[in-house]
């Protein structure tokens, strides 16, 4: 279990923000200036970063104020972030080893960190629904999945 | 004029076996239910999940797929509030007040019975409304120049406040970055690239596609991990199914009544699923002759709730249809398909694509009577997909999600979209960011910044135009008074759907002993 203090968090989230903010003002005093049409490339960007401040400032300044405080808990902490660390890793992956081998792969290293310790599922599962998606995918609706050195069809 | 419509209607219900959207209509029903019934997974999701398959069919073929996921889903989650005291999304949680009761004193299959009648009927009520009431805003809508389609945007912006949950704050907060990020991309006025960093991939924008699909399927399904060890509810079980005749009589009045409160509540953009069940469960029970016995196990407690959504899922058509406005969630997703597939919502969609959206119109009609067959005939086999192992389901939806952002260009990058908004919607989310107004913004955002510019070129630069014409007028009163009452409501902390989530949850608590 991971316990913060949610005024930290918006308080972070506030100063990120504002700062952000600034960052897209600078960047678009840059752009264009106005020719025929009175909105320039520039002009709807600005409008919605000034807001976008004001907003951050109310963020920043109820945060310390301590309102709105939610706690985050993030149960099994350790399996969301080794997830999205795999989904990295499989979008990687599947560019060099393609759809079939690496889809294998992720289906049974998510299944095995959700303590699917019935290996005959846990390996039939993966090849099974490997190759029906990429059934799904190439015949029905004619999209090539990426290939790689292990593809096999 | 009348005539015409009637004639479109009929082509439309022939075309819908011509174009096999009855087909793909039949195929998003059941996928629905089965995710609509399973806790954790919405209609939402679902119709983010099978928005890549749209763009392979037709498009009215497409759009049944996507309205038959939101009407199964919608009416799928009855199943799990019944048999298991746990909402299968949230427009189900008014359902289980007295679903579960019933569930509890061997009655399941009655409230099942119940349940789908009334979303059936429900749902009925909401096509018919839909198709006879659509047409003639899309008409109004025609009038509409650059300065009120500014306006209107503006108005389905404020609609935010509706959405976001507890802080008003971070629901604009929300809303901001769904606008900002619509700004990457060449600029819609005079094309120049805007916050690209010299990326070929940013130049035409952020994808909708892929961000749908990460903010309502991965941080989804990054949710459910976080349960990944949390054992099944025991379930109740199905003895009898069916009601009889004086029941369906005794019921049918609440049908009605709340059938077209929701339509009507999912005809004002920005109300959801969810408030529509719990005004019309309210509304049951304040005009009920005992309404102690609400809460208790009373059939009308789940024909109310049930009628309404199913009623607001046809009601929140109407304003995407026909302005190009989503109310919530579920039709945001929806209008992202409807660009996806080339279409651009509003009233031209009626002038220029007659065929298809009267397709849709005897689609959702027809939603409802499957629906009907289906959740009678099938309900035994539907009570055992709430026993499907929730981890495969989370397995393979991440998957089909990173696939699904990679189908639409056969671009990678795509999928990098995705699992930043997957993670970012995830985080957000816990952080009590609401996701909906990114969506909102996302898609509003350009149609406020093209049409401004188009205004401002009309009136020479004077922003005097938006104060000389009736109807654009008429708007800004309307925006004036939703943000000044949208204010006032928050500060009193007036929210019904707040109260029975957290009236549900308690229930839930006290059942599981915490």
């Amino acid at each position: 279990m991971k316990h913060k203090n949610s005024n930290y968090v918006d308080l972070g989230i506030g100063i990120f923000v504002f700062f952000l903010t600034i960052y897209i003002y600078i960047i678009t005093s840059s752009y264009p200036e106005p020719n025929i049409n009175p909105v320039a490339a520039s002009t709807f960007p600005r409008l919605l970063s000034t807001l976008m401040c004001i907003v951050s400032l109310v963020l920043i300044y109820r945060a310390l104020k301590g309102k709105d405080s939610v706690q985050i808990v993030i149960r099994n902490y350790k399996k969301v972030l080794s997830i999205i660390g795999l989904l990295i890793i499989y979008t990687l992956a599947l560019m060099y080893i393609g759809f079939t081998l690496s889809t294998m792969v992720l289906m049974f290293i998510i299944l095995y960190l959700f303590e699917m310790r019935k290996y005959r599922y846990s390996i039939l599962i993966p090849i099974i629904a490997a190759f029906v998606i990429q059934y799904i995918f190439q015949k029905f609706l004619n999209v090539p999945l990426p290939t790689g050195i292990f593809t096999i069809i | 004029v009348e005539e015409e419509m009637i004639d479109l209607l009929f082509k439309g219900f022939a075309n819908l076996f011509i174009s096999g959207s009855a087909l793909t209509l039949l195929t998003g029903i059941i996928f629905g239910i089965v995710l609509g019934s399973l806790p954790g997974l919405t209609a939402t999701m679902g119709i983010a999940l099978l928005l890549p398959f749209t763009y392979t069919v037709s498009p009215e073929a497409g759009l049944s797929l996507l309205i038959g996921i939101f009407a199964g889903g919608i009416y799928g989650g009855s199943v799990s509030a019944i048999l298991l005291k746990t909402p299968g999304t949230p427009a189900a949680g008014a359902t289980l007040l007295d679903g579960y009761p019933l569930a509890q004193r061997r009655n399941a299959g009655k409230a099942l019975t119940v349940a789908t009648i009334s979303s059936a009927l429900g749902g009925l009520i909401g096509a018919i409304t839909l198709t006879f009431l659509a047409p003639q805003i899309a008409k109004v809508a025609l009038l509409f120049g650059p300065p009120e389609y500014v306006l209107l945007a503006i108005y389905g912006l404020t609609m935010i406040s509706y959405v976001s949950g507890k802080s008003l704050i971070k629901g604009y907060f929300s809303g901001l970055f769904g606008l900002l990020i619509a700004t990457i991309g060449l600029d819609p006025i005079n094309g120049f690239p805007r916050f690209t960093f010299g990326s070929l991939n940013l130049l035409n924008g952020i994808a909708l596609l892929p961000v749908l699909i990460g903010l309502f399927a991965i941080s989804q399904a990054l949710e459910s991990t976080e349960t990944f060890d949390e054992k099944n509810t025991t379930q109740a079980t199905i003895k009898k199914l069916g009601i009889s005749l004086k029941e369906f009589i005794h019921i049918l009045p609440t049908i009605i009544k709340s059938s077209f409160i929701g339509t009507f509540v999912g005809a004002i953009p920005g109300t959801g699923t969810d408030i529509a069940a719990f005004l019309s469960y309210g509304e049951a029970k304040r005009s009920s002759k005992n309404p102690e016995k609400f809460g208790t196990g009373v059939i009308e407690g789940v024909a109310a709730p049930e009628a309404g959504n199913n009623g607001c899922v046809n009601g929140a058509l109407i304003p995407m249809f026909t302005l190009g406005i989503p109310g919530e969630a579920a039709t945001a997703v929806i209008l992202g398909g409807l660009m996806v597939l080339g279409l651009q919502p509003g009233p031209l969609l009626f002038k220029d694509n007659p065929q298809i959206i009267y397709t849709v119109f005897a689609s959702t009609i027809t939603s409802n009577l499957i629906m009907l067959v289906l959740g009678i005939l099938g309900a035994r086999i539907f009570a055992k997909i709430l026993s499907l192992p929730k981890n495969i389901i989370t397995t393979l939806i991440f998957v089909f999600a990173i696939v699904g952002s990679y189908s639409m260009r056969n671009n990678v990058f795509d999928i990098w979209t995705t699992i930043i908004f997957g993670v970012l919607g995830y985080f957000m989310s816990k952080a009590e960011y609401p996701i909906p107004p990114v969506l909102l913004g996302m898609i509003l955002g350009p149609m406020v910044e093209s049409n401004l510019g188009r205004t401002l070129l009309i009136s020479e630069g004077s922003y005097a135009i938006f104060f000389q014409r009736p109807i654009s007028l008429f708007f800004i009163v309307i925006i004036v008074f939703t943000v000044i009452s949208s204010v006032r409501k928050k500060d009193k902390g007036e929210n019904p759907v707040l109260q029975i989530n957290e009236h549900s949850e308690e229930l839930r608590d006290s059942e599981n002993g915490i």
